[in-house]
């Protein structure tokens, strides 16, 4: 049972809609998607512990919705959502981008958000570290352009996330 | 992690006041003043993004701040461009004043600047200016400068141009196409980042860069691709990778297709000088790999202008990524990548080669040898879409052999990959964007829905908006009949598919396992007919089976599973769209015989809780709908009509249908309906709901159930001096009930009928009824009253008109 659920928005700058009651429409749409998908599926929800960000990716829900037109954003979308434990991640996509590869990256966001603000613990690093955030996005989602990263440029800019991060 | 102490910080920051937050404000303000770079100064930035997030408004910073926060983003500490940016894209712009970044600080313009730029850009023409300096930038490079600098350009770009294509010109889109050339095709093919040959004592001198390599370790043969790897990457390798992920989108916003007489001339000229250097071309092996064949076609391209050049470019890069994609990649991450690879190459040579026809006859072996490849592995099944997209697209052109493809697509995917969200996601959009190509090109795709319902089943509330567009290409004369069954047995689907999983998961003997019966059931070789119909791919081997009862016991523990639960909610609205579609097909057999469906299924539905009464409720509409629009069906159906009338325990059972059944016997039952109704099927028919008006104002009711709902009963009495009214000797008979009722309801409640007020209401409809039939030329004219009176003609009628005129006069004339 979900009871609070912190969807992180990893929505692009700049696209569709700019207003915040917009962005709540997509949250409750997701909400309910991730509830509605754990019940189906019947599966216990473990409490993952701090350090275990990774399996906890491996193991999270996941799926994709379609939006349509103006319901909230301007043009038809496709939202991918992750979720772990009671924490859903989102991703918004235009029709034509790669799905396959928006996956890819959704997750590996996710585990790096997890990973930088230790969401599995009780702190309130995500609320006072969100420039963690930003400057993940930057490299790896830049101006929410999805990238074929392989292992290597990966590592690349996580070395250089990870400098940031250390400052 | 959502703790109480993060709820309280957000409350604090919703709730924050216009004193406190403008102090906090001036504080801020004298920390930004001190040069160096604080922990409290980071702090404070960070708390004024939550007070900022957290807040329904967008808020103005004053002046001063705002100058301080812009001043931020040129620092040369990132955290504090991360924090400027952020915090200034959460408020307005001061009014009147614009971001504008001069020639000299624009080299000095890093990515967070430029979101914030782009978030501010209020017009065309600011994004336009935008644009032309990124592109100068591009152009002109300065010799040294951090190799950050370049890189967020092209995502900026692609911005741009999604929010607004025109802010290119064509000058731009010329360069940028020759500059995408560059990077995709000819970046350096040696290890950047000091990576080189030779251990710990080799010199300096001995020391040879190493060449690049591919994902399975093998050296290279061939340019660099987003599929290899080195130590290090140099600027051009990272701008291979940024170009490549805006490529397609790239394409698609300036697509071209090359018709005119220059270009032909162009391309003939090309695929003059390809064949030629293949003859003359020398090709070398290198050492431990295999040369592509591509490169070796890359000196003649040339003779190409820039856009066909890019064209041509995109085609050969995304065929060494195919070729590259074969290699056995030595991490996971990196077969997952060759996977989202492989959907974009084909995309892309999908994409360019709509625009230039001439390259499908170079596309397609490719193709094929790519689908014989991967058909096999389901694990590619969202590979393979991409390439059926191709041969839908291009098909036509080589004599291809599309058969294989529909095959796996429609018959084998949906039936053993319903539970991937991903592929039900992509296939159905496939099926959408495609609708009448795959009318037209692969027909029989319509004999599949038994398949493609298997996505609707399994995860209903995902999936439903895709098929209220999809199902109206499903119905079809042929399909009809049987889809109407299958879509009633939508929850029987759901819980069979959840069985068929737990059968292939669980070991036989698993105490553990739910739903033991039904499971037990479902691996009973007595059954296996039953669940083999229902997980059938294609239609066409009966509409429905005669067991169907014996499954609903057997699926009955799975009244409650939330996937069935979920499934039976969306049936209704299926059918909604189902009978909206099936009415405009106009076929009066079909829908005959779909009035014998919805009566024989009223009674054979799955027992979920609701269900049944959704189901009786969307058919009654549609029985009345349809009677509407063709009364002679009743004539047609009278035998069946009947038959479900005069059961009386249909009253109990089965109320909303058989109240609208009787309604429309009242109703359409008559010669001006149809010329083939007798008297004699009017008295039987009177006759018949006669006798069960009687039984039901009788007696108590069977145990077990409740009184008949009043609607029923009235409507019963409406029918009945309905038929009388319109054959004049059962007008007595009628009458006599009517009379009787009013009787017997004297001596106060009945058994019947459990409300004093229903009862009332019932007696009074009996009377107005019995007045009415008193004068039979009237009884008639009320009670089955020309076509002319019941259709409104409004404007159109000449003694409705006037009254209409003189209003609509009046409320023009007279001021509110």
């Amino acid at each position: 049972m979900l009871k609070r659920t912190v969807t992180i928005n990893l929505y692009r700058s700049c696209r569709g809609v700019t207003n915040k009651i917009g962005h709540l429409v997509l949250l409750r749409q997701v909400w309910s998607a991730v509830s509605l998908s754990r019940e189906a599926s019947g599966r216990l929800l473990v409490d993952p512990a701090p350090g275990q960000e990774a399996a906890a990716v491996q193991d999270a829900d996941s799926g994709v919705m379609r939006l349509r037109a103006g319901d909230p954003f301007t043009g038809e979308t496709v939202v991918l959502w992750l979720g772990v434990h009671s924490l859903a991640f989102t991703l918004v996509c235009e029709p034509h981008e790669n799905l396959l590869l928006a996956e890819g990256t959704l997750r590996n966001l996710s585990q790096h958000c997890l990973e930088s603000l230790h969401m599995l613990g009780p702190g309130s690093e995500v609320l006072l570290k969100s420039s963690r955030i930003d400057v993940l996005l930057s490299r790896l989602l830049p101006h929410g352009q999805l990238l074929f990263l392989n292992h290597r440029f990966t590592q690349s800019l996580e070395k250089d996330v990870a400098s940031f991060l250390l400052k | 992690m959502y703790s109480h102490g993060s709820e309280s910080l957000i409350n604090q920051a919703r709730e924050i006041q216009e004193p406190e937050l403008q102090k906090f404000y001036s504080r801020l303000v004298k920390l930004l003043q001190v040069k160096e770079l604080s922990h409290e100064t980071l702090d404070s930035l960070q708390r004024l993004q939550l007070i900022l997030f957290a807040n329904k408004f967008t808020k103005i910073l004053p002046a001063e701040l705002q100058q301080k926060l812009l001043s931020l983003l040129s620092s040369p500490a990132e955290q504090l461009q991360v924090l400027g940016s952020a915090v200034l894209r959460e408020t307005l712009p001061p009014s009147g004043q614009e971001l504008n970044f001069s020639e000299e600080n624009l080299s000095q313009l890093n990515t967070h600047a430029a979101a914030l730029l782009l978030s501010q850009a209020r017009s065309r023409a600011d994004l336009s200016n935008l644009c032309a300096q990124l592109i100068r930038s591009l152009e002109s490079r300065p010799s040294e400068g951090p190799t950050q600098s370049l890189m967020f350009t092209l995502p900026v770009l692609n911005t741009v141009f999604t929010l607004s294509p025109e802010c290119l010109t064509e000058d731009h889109v010329t360069l940028l196409s020759k500059k995408l050339v560059d990077w995709l095709r000819y970046a350096s093919i040696v290890q950047g980042g000091g990576a080189s040959s030779g251990g710990f004592f080799a010199g300096p001198r001995s020391r040879q860069p190493l060449p690049i390599a591919e994902l399975d370790g093998s050296v290279s043969g061939d340019f660099f691709t987003v599929l290899c790897v080195g130590q290090g990457f140099t600027e051009d390798q990272w701008m291979n990778v940024y170009a490549f992920s805006m490529l397609r989108h790239w394409l698609l916003t300036h697509h071209s297709v090359s018709n005119t007489a220059v270009d032909a001339v162009n391309r003939l000229q090309f695929s003059l000088s390809l064949s030629h250097s293949f003859s003359n071309d020398d090709r070398s092996e290198v050492e431990g790999s295999v040369v592509s064949m591509v490169s070796v076609t890359s000196s003649s391209s040339r003779l190409l202008p820039p856009k066909e050049r890019l064209r041509e470019k995109a085609f050969q890069y995304c065929q060494r990524l195919i070729e590259q994609c074969d290699r056995r990649a030595q991490k996971k991450a990196d077969s997952e990548l060759q996977k989202a690879c492989l959907v974009e190459a084909v995309c892309i040579l999908d994409c360019v080669c709509a625009e230039d026809a001439s390259m499908v006859y170079r596309a397609f072996p490719c193709m094929k040898a790519l689908f014989g490849r991967l058909s096999s592995d389901l694990s590619f099944a969202r590979v393979l879409l991409p390439i059926a997209q191709f041969y839908l697209n291009h098909g036509e052109m080589d004599t291809v052999d599309c058969e294989r493809v529909w095959k796996l697509v429609f018959g084998q995917f949906p039936a053993e990959l319903f539970n991937d969200a991903f592929l039900a996601y992509e296939l159905l959009r496939f099926l959408r964007l495609n609708l009448e190509n795959i009318q037209s090109r692969a027909p029989e795709f319509v004999q599949f829905f038994p398949n493609f319902l298997k996505f609707l089943a399994w995860d209903s509330p995902a999936v439903v908006e895709d098929f209220v567009d999809l199902l109206p290409s499903l119905v079809t004369t042929g399909t009809a009949v049987e889809l109407l069954h299958t879509l009633l047995d939508l929850p029987c689907l759901a819980a069979t598919l959840v069985l068929q999983l737990r059968s292939t998961c669980l070991p036989i003997a698993d105490p553990n396992s739910r739903g033991l019966l039904s499971l037990e059931a479902f691996r009973n070789p007595a059954f296996r007919g039953l669940f083999l119909f229902l997980l059938r791919a294609q239609a066409g081997s009966g509409d429905t089976i005669d067991r169907l009862s014996t499954l609903h016991e057997l699926l009955a523990e799975a009244a409650d599973w939330p996937r069935v639960v979920r499934c039976a909610q969306t049936v209704p609205v299926l059918l909604h769209v189902y009978f909206n579609t099936v009415v405009k097909m106009d076929d009066r057999k079909l829908l005959a015989h779909l009035v014998l469906v919805m009566l024989e299924r009223s009674s054979l539905l799955l027992r979920i809780p609701s269900y049944s009464k959704e189901i009786h409720r969307v058919f009654s509409c549609h029985l009345r709908r349809l009677c509407k629009l063709h009364p002679s069906l009743v004539v047609d159906q009278s035998h069946e009509l009947l038959e479900f009338a005069g059961a009386t325990a249909n009253v109990y059972n089965k109320e909303e249908v058989y109240t609208h059944v009787v309604w429309v016997l009242g109703e359409y039952l008559s010669v001006s309906s149809d010329s083939r109704c007798s008297v004699k099927l009017i008295t039987s028919c009177f006759e018949a709901l006669e006798a069960v008006l009687f039984e039901i104002t009788s007696s108590t009711p069977p145990p077990g159930t409740i009184c008949p709902a009043p609607r029923v009963i009235t409507t019963l009495m409406s029918a009945l001096a309905k038929l009388a009214s319109r054959s004049h000797d059962l007008i007595p008979r009628a009458s006599l009930f009517l009379s009787k009722l009013r009787t017997v309801s004297r001596n106060g409640s009945v058994a019947w009928c459990a409300d004093e007020e229903d009862l009332v209401a019932i007696v009074t409809r009996g009377e107005e009824l019995w007045s009415l039939l008193k004068a039979p030329g009237v009884a008639q004219s009320v009670l089955t009253p020309p076509a002319y009176v019941t259709t409104p003609r409004w404007h159109r009628d000449t003694s409705v008109a006037m009254p209409l005129q003189l209003r609509a006069l009046t409320s023009l004339t007279h001021s509110q």
